[in-house]
Formats: structure tokens, sequence, C-alpha cells
């Protein structure tokens, strides 16, 4: 699966970049699935997430009581300890076009808005070989043999 | 859901003037991403906004504007609004 890179702008010029102020970054939409539907949500691909941790406000939207899951805390760099809730949800990706992997997995909910998931370690690239190609802005994604989810 | 590489394309069309009036806000996109649905603050909301304008709220991607965004040295990309902001 490839996945083009989204142009984001930014309040300051990247000056590795040339000075641009839209910075391309991973951003690929997923499917969380939870006891009662699902949502759509923007995630960002990030090698340096050890865990997948999305925005709290789908918990609810999706069947998941926060108030029952599992918590512990989690280092937020440069902001210390957090404390965040883990809860068992489907995940599905896809192209739109030929390729859609769906798994499931544990993840865990952010307790405070964030602007988009965090697709790391845990959760989700371990279950994808991810060939992140700078010159041509685009991730390729593929699953791997830890990938216990379904092709559809 | 169309080729989301297209999605993609059709969503960065759309005038910075015309998303900033969102800033803030959760947005719910047209399946080919060249429109915005419904928008508020309040994600519960949006989904409410939705199903009135007969919309299954499953299919629609919602995301939360903030433009322009912090360049970050890690994935976290916290809202304004947010506490740790």
């Amino acid at each position: 699966m490839i996945i083009r890179y989204t142009p984001c702008p930014v309040r300051t010029p990247v000056p590795a970049l040339g000075g641009v102020s839209l910075l391309p970054r991973p951003i690929l939409a997923v499917r969380i699935t939870g006891p009662r539907g699902s949502r759509l949500r923007d995630g960002l691909l990030d090698t340096g997430a050890d865990e997948t941790i999305l925005d709290s406000s789908v918990a609810p939207l999706i069947g998941i009581d926060l108030n029952q899951a599992l918590e512990r805390e989690i280092n937020l760099v440069g902001r210390g300890r957090v404390p965040c809730r883990y809860a068992t949800v489907q995940l599905r990706i896809t192209d739109g076009i030929a390729e859609t992997y769906e798994w499931d997995t544990v993840v865990g909910f952010a307790p405070f808005p964030i602007l988009r998931g965090l697709l790391g370690f845990a959760g989700f690239l371990q279950f994808f070989d991810a060939a992140f190609r700078g010159a041509d802005r685009e991730v390729t994604l593929l699953p791997n043999a830890a990938f216990a989810g379904r092709r559809i | 859901m169309i080729d989301i590489n297209e999605f993609r394309q059709n969503q960065s069309r759309l005038p910075r003037e015309e998303l900033e009036k969102y800033n803030g806000q959760y947005v719910a996109w047209s399946s080919d991403g060249t429109r915005i649905l419904a928008a508020d603050p309040d994600p519960l909301r949006v989904d409410a906004l939705l199903c009135v304008a007969g919309y299954d709220p499953a299919e629609i991607l919602v995301s939360r504007i903030a433009i322009p965004e912090e360049v970050s040295w890690s994935g976290w990309s916290l809202p304004e609004d947010s506490p740790l902001s």
C-alpha cells in the first residue's frame, strides 16, 4: 500500500527544507471499530512512537468506556508522565483501490485532545514493513509475518 | 472510498483561508475530500450533525483542523486548547 505524504501548513518555516512552511507528513486514515460502531480518523505514521495512541473522543462513539479501561502512565516527550487508557479495537486501513487490511489490537487513548492519532510500533507498525521514501514523499506499507489480521 | 491519495489531493486544494475558518474544530469531509460536510468544536456534535444531514458517521473521515501546526520533534501535535500546549 502506497500512502503519499500530506502537506501540512506549519507555523515556522523548516530551515532544512529550504524554509518551506508546508511540511510533508505521513498521514493515513484509519477506521477504528469498537463494540458499538466504527469511525474514521487520521493518524500519523510515527516510528518514534512506541505505541498507537488515539484521540479519546472516538471512544464513546464506538462503544468503549474508558472509565473501565486499563490505565498506565506514559512518558510524553518534553511534558513528563501522563495517564493513558487502553482498550482493544479493530483497526482498518485502505488505499481505496486495491488493498485493505484490518486487525485487532490494543491501543491507547490520550487523556487530552490530540490533532491526530499516533500510529506507533505497538498496535500498528509492528505488523507492517514500512518504507519511508522521502524523495517521493510517500510511504509503502507491506504486512509482515507478525500481521495476524485480514486482507480484504 | 475513493483512492486515498486522490482524496488527499482534493483535500489539499481547499483554500487555506477556507480551512482557517474551522480552526480548532473537528470537521467531517465529503467522501472525495472536496468539501466539508459538518464542523464543530465538539466531535460528538459533528456526529449528530452528520446524522441529521443523512450521513452515516461511520463512513465519514473526521479530522481536527489546526492551521498552522507547530513543527514537532515527536509525533505529538496538540491543539492550542490542550492543557499541555
